[in-house]
């Protein structure tokens, strides 16, 4: 590897003394699961068992914020090798760095439980870890228990890594998720907790933590102790940082890695931008970068699609790169979705096509330039309408606009009663509902290799877990029963239930809801953990959603 | 988002409220206003250089160009309602370019039509800092250049002190590249030519110096190094194949390079990070390209100087060669990407 060579940016690592502290626990309650067998070793479990267990722990891949199991089921068999992700190449950042150092048997126990779900042997698993610590042999040594990889480069070294290991069929798995899978099995912990850096310029002694999920930012800022009023608070990073401008209503989400607060007056002045290049001299994908945010700025839709804008997976080393600090990223974000929004997509492939054709190629720039739509004037452009449209671009896909494909839904049993019977029948009419049906009815068949499990069974354990389900939605003001439950996905199940009964109540207003919940498109995928149904990840519930589903709520107590 | 504060009066502002501007600590340290700075400070020993070999009126002429210049834009922006920004460089890159240009001898008048000229018309008008299509200081130069040939190109001797005020009293000479164009060798010792102790243009007769300038701003990362080396080279190889001069290839090469504004317009104008190529092989090509075109202004034009508008034409240039190498890339990778998908 020569590293020298390689694009990227090498910014300061600071690091240090959160790294060398002890990992701080928030609160001592753990959840136990119900559903989940003891297990005492890791022989006797199959690697279907680990995968459920995975399921009913509600483990997520903090690098992305996926469920574990499905990153776990898509690679079983395909995989050539799992990877704990310990890479940490941004600035301040050390909560999966820490974890070898100080979790390294919970770490070494999770790689081991990936590996034998996926069918990787041991001497393809292996931590990734990045060269930057001093001391490494000795702090970090490659052992029997676990392997460790360290590697070399510039920063944006795990996206790339991890794109060139989806090339070469390695799975990188965040070394937080191979903790919480450990506790799952072993100890029949669900996954509650998020390990957070808490670091900055205000906090006076930066350290790693582990978060309840769901926990305010400004309680988690409160619990490390600020010694000045922060100016600049971001989260997840710090190259790829997400601003955050409201402490109290931003949370603890399975993805933060990191809860980062400033308080430098000297934020960064606009400047011009005198076109360097040396945006585009380290961008890790080669892009052009100047060229993708002028094209932005001014809004150029033509020239952005000849540029591979859909291949910038945001590292942010474009922005810390300019001399001017411009602020690329965001630029470059409202881009895609310019190109993502302006065009159907249809009428993006028309253009492509008539661009491909045997024209000189200054003939078709100057006529496109022209035409601020996109489409080249030398084919008349039909009016596009609703149904020409096939899939609109970024629509979560609801009951309605599936076309009428909505198998007659199976009728409530009769045992329950009459106003619930009500309400599970306008549930089961949802999508939600759907997908709970298809799975109960058509369960995943076994593999015939395998001994069937005398321990448990996976149709006796989704029957549980439904019933569980809509014994819940029954009692939706008894939501909070189990002490496994955290506030906000007891609340949102509540929310959910609450606006399912209100949709019964309010029968027009039916179309509205679901349409609702799906037009808050995510710019992330799922950033809470997805409950045991098979569905697409929906939005976080957010401040504004949670209003109106609250105020429905509301409505639903007085009468 | 559009306050000015300096940092200086930053522990004076009371406490804000959150903002989603990143603070400086999570961005690299450098600033384009920096990165202007160093090409003034890699400009200074040549204004030094002058004044050893001119007297004190080459910082009269480069204070002239660049007042100029900077007035020119303070006022252009404060029509246009851009942001004023006092610190802001690039104005005295300019001037100092013009200024470096120009004979010692000139009359304060040129610098300052050759400044306002490349500001208001050809810098302004596009849009300001960061948004001009064409270099300035090289438009500055050229205007000066069509408009007084004769005063431009009549150089004094080095050693020969003039003042800063009244009449230049002292004997002009054609500089050594007028002698080229007329197919003479110029009479210049070796020492003499690398340290620039001939007549010819106030700060781009010192090459040693210059070398020691292009090595600061390449390790500052100022200037890309793919530009100067195309530059050069090619107008290295140029001269060496077609020497018009009866002496032999190197010799050749060695009165061309170091003789008018050849490296002085390697470092310091074609350089010009906003009107240069952003990708790499695009600014090989744009370098070569203007090395190419300065020497052939030089044989065949009317000037005995092309570097100026080499640099012009090549400005006009640079955003399709970019387009040309992404492109190139974007269907290389498409291929590429085929080929793999086809292989599986």
């Amino acid at each position: 590897m020569i590293s020298i060579l390689r694009r990227g940016i090498k910014p300061e690592q600071k690091k240090e003394p959160a790294l060398n502290r002890d990992i701080q626990v928030f609160t001592e309650n753990v959840a136990i699961s119900r559903l989940i067998p003891e297990t005492k070793d890791i022989d006797s479990i199959s690697p279907e068992k680990i995968i459920e267990i995975a399921r009913i722990a509600e483990i997520a891949d903090e690098l992305d914020g996926k469920p574990l199991w499905e990153k776990l089921e898509s690679s079983r068999g395909k995989a050539s090798g799992v990877a704990a992700d310990a890479l940490d190449d941004e600035p301040y950042l050390s909560s999966r760095l820490v974890l070898i150092l100080q979790r390294r048997e919970d770490v070494a126990s999770g790689l081991r439980l990936c590996g034998k779900a996926l069918g990787v042997e041991a001497d393809k698993q292996f931590a990734a870890v990045f060269h930057s610590l001093i001391a490494f042999s000795t702090k970090i040594p490659d052992g029997e228990d676990m392997r460790i990889r360290r590697l070399n480069g510039k920063y944006p070294i795990d996206l790339a890594e991890r794109e060139k290991g989806e090339r070469s069929g390695v799975l990188y798995i965040g070394a937080g998720a191979m903790v919480h899978l450990h506790r799952a099995v072993f100890e029949m912990r669900r996954q509650t907790t998020a390990f957070v850096t808490l670091a900055g310029d205000c906090v006076s002694a930066p350290f790693n933590a582990e978060l309840p999920l769901g926990m305010p930012l400004k309680r988690a800022l409160e619990f490390c102790g600020l010694s000045e009023e922060p100016t600049y608070i971001c989260t997840n990073g710090s190259l790829t940082a997400s601003p955050v401008l409201d402490p109290e209503s931003a949370f603890v989400e399975v993805d933060t890695k990191a809860i980062l607060a400033f308080h430098r007056y000297d934020h960064a002045q606009p400047a011009p931008c005198i076109g360097c290049g040396r945006c585009m001299e380290v961008c890790p994908q080669q892009l052009p970068v100047f060229y993708l945010y002028q094209a932005s700025l001014h809004k150029q839709l033509s020239l952005l699609r000849r540029m591979g804008y859909e291949r910038c997976y945001e590292c942010g080393a474009c922005t810390y790169a300019c001399p001017s600090h411009l602020d690329l990223v965001p630029m470059l974000r409202q881009g895609k979705e310019l190109v993502s929004a302006g065009l159907p997509e249809d009428l993006i492939q028309q253009s492509r096509e008539t661009q491909e054709q045997p024209e000189p190629a200054q003939e078709a720039e100057a006529p496109e330039e022209v035409n601020a739509a996109g489409t080249p004037p030398s084919e008349v452009p039909e009016p596009v309408t609703v149904e020409d449209v096939k899939e609109p671009v970024g629509a979560v896909p609801t009951p309605e606009s599936a076309g009428g494909e909505q198998e007659p839904v199976p009728a409530v049993p009769e045992e329950v009663g009459g106003e619930e019977a009500e309400e599970i029948a306008a549930m089961r009419e949802t999508q939600f509902g759907r997908e709970v049906l298809s799975t109960a009815e058509n369960p995943e068949p076994e593999e015939t290799e395998q001994p069937p499990d005398k321990d448990i069974d996976r149709d006796q354990m989704k029957k549980r877990s439904k019933k569980r389900q809509s014994e819940k939605k029954q009692s939706p003001e008894k939501g909070e029963r189990a002490a496994s439950e955290t506030s906000p996905r007891a609340s949102q199940k509540d929310v959910e239930s609450a606006a399912g009964a209100a949709r019964t109540r309010k029968a027009p207003a039916r179309k509205d809801a679901p349409s609702g919940g799906a037009k808050a498109t995510p710019k992330k995928a799922a950033a809470r953990p997805v409950s045991s149904r098979k569905v697409a990840p929906k939005a976080p519930v957010k401040r504004p959603s949670r209003g109106t589903q609250a105020k429905e709520k509301q409505e639903v107590k007085k009468p | 988002m559009k306050e000015f504060i300096p940092i200086s009066k930053a522990h004076k502002t009371p406490k804000r409220s959150l903002t989603n501007r990143k603070p400086l600590i999570l961005l690299s340290k450098d600033s384009s206003n920096a990165m202007m700075g160093d090409v003034v400070i890699a400009m200074l020993p040549l204004l030094v250089m002058a004044c050893y070999f001119y007297g004190t009126r080459p910082l009269m002429v480069a204070l002239w160009s660049v007042a100029a210049c900077k007035l020119a834009d303070s006022v252009c922006c404060l029509i246009a309602r851009h942001k004023l920004m006092l610190g802001d460089l690039s104005p005295m890159v300019t001037g100092l370019v013009i200024a470096m240009l120009l004979p010692a001898s000139v009359p304060y008048y040129i610098p300052v039509a050759a400044g306002l000229f490349a500001i208001l018309v050809v810098k302004q008008p596009f849009g300001g800092t960061g948004n001009n299509l064409f270099n300035p200081a090289a438009a500055g130069f050229a205007f000066a250049a069509v408009c007084w040939p004769q005063t431009i190109f009549r150089y004094p001797q080095p050693m020969e002190r003039m003042e800063a005020a009244g009449p230049v009293t002292v004997r002009l000479l054609e500089g050594s590249a007028y002698t080229l164009k007329l197919g003479g060798i110029p009479s210049i010792d070796w020492q003499e030519l690398l340290l620039g102790n001939f007549a010819g243009p106030m700060g781009a007769t010192h090459i040693l110096v210059m070398a020691t300038c292009l090595i600061f701003l390449l390790a500052r990362k100022t200037a890309d190094w793919r530009i100067p080396l195309g530059f050069i080279s090619v107008a290295a190889v140029f001269s060496f194949f077609f020497a018009r001069i009866p002496t032999s290839p190197l010799n050749s090469i060695y009165f061309e390079l170091f003789s008018g504004s050849v490296i002085f317009t390697a470092i310091y104008m074609v350089t010009d990070p906003v009107t240069a190529p952003k990708t790499g092989w695009g600014r090989f090509v744009y370098g070569g390209l203007a090395g190419l075109l300065t020497m052939l202004f030089r044989y065949y034009g009317g000037f005995e100087q092309g570097g100026m508008f080499a640099v012009l034409v090549c400005n006009a240039l640079s955003f399709s060669l970019d387009r040309c190498f992404i492109s190139a890339k974007e269907s290389v990778r498409r291929v590429y990407g085929e080929l793999v998908n086809a292989k599986k």
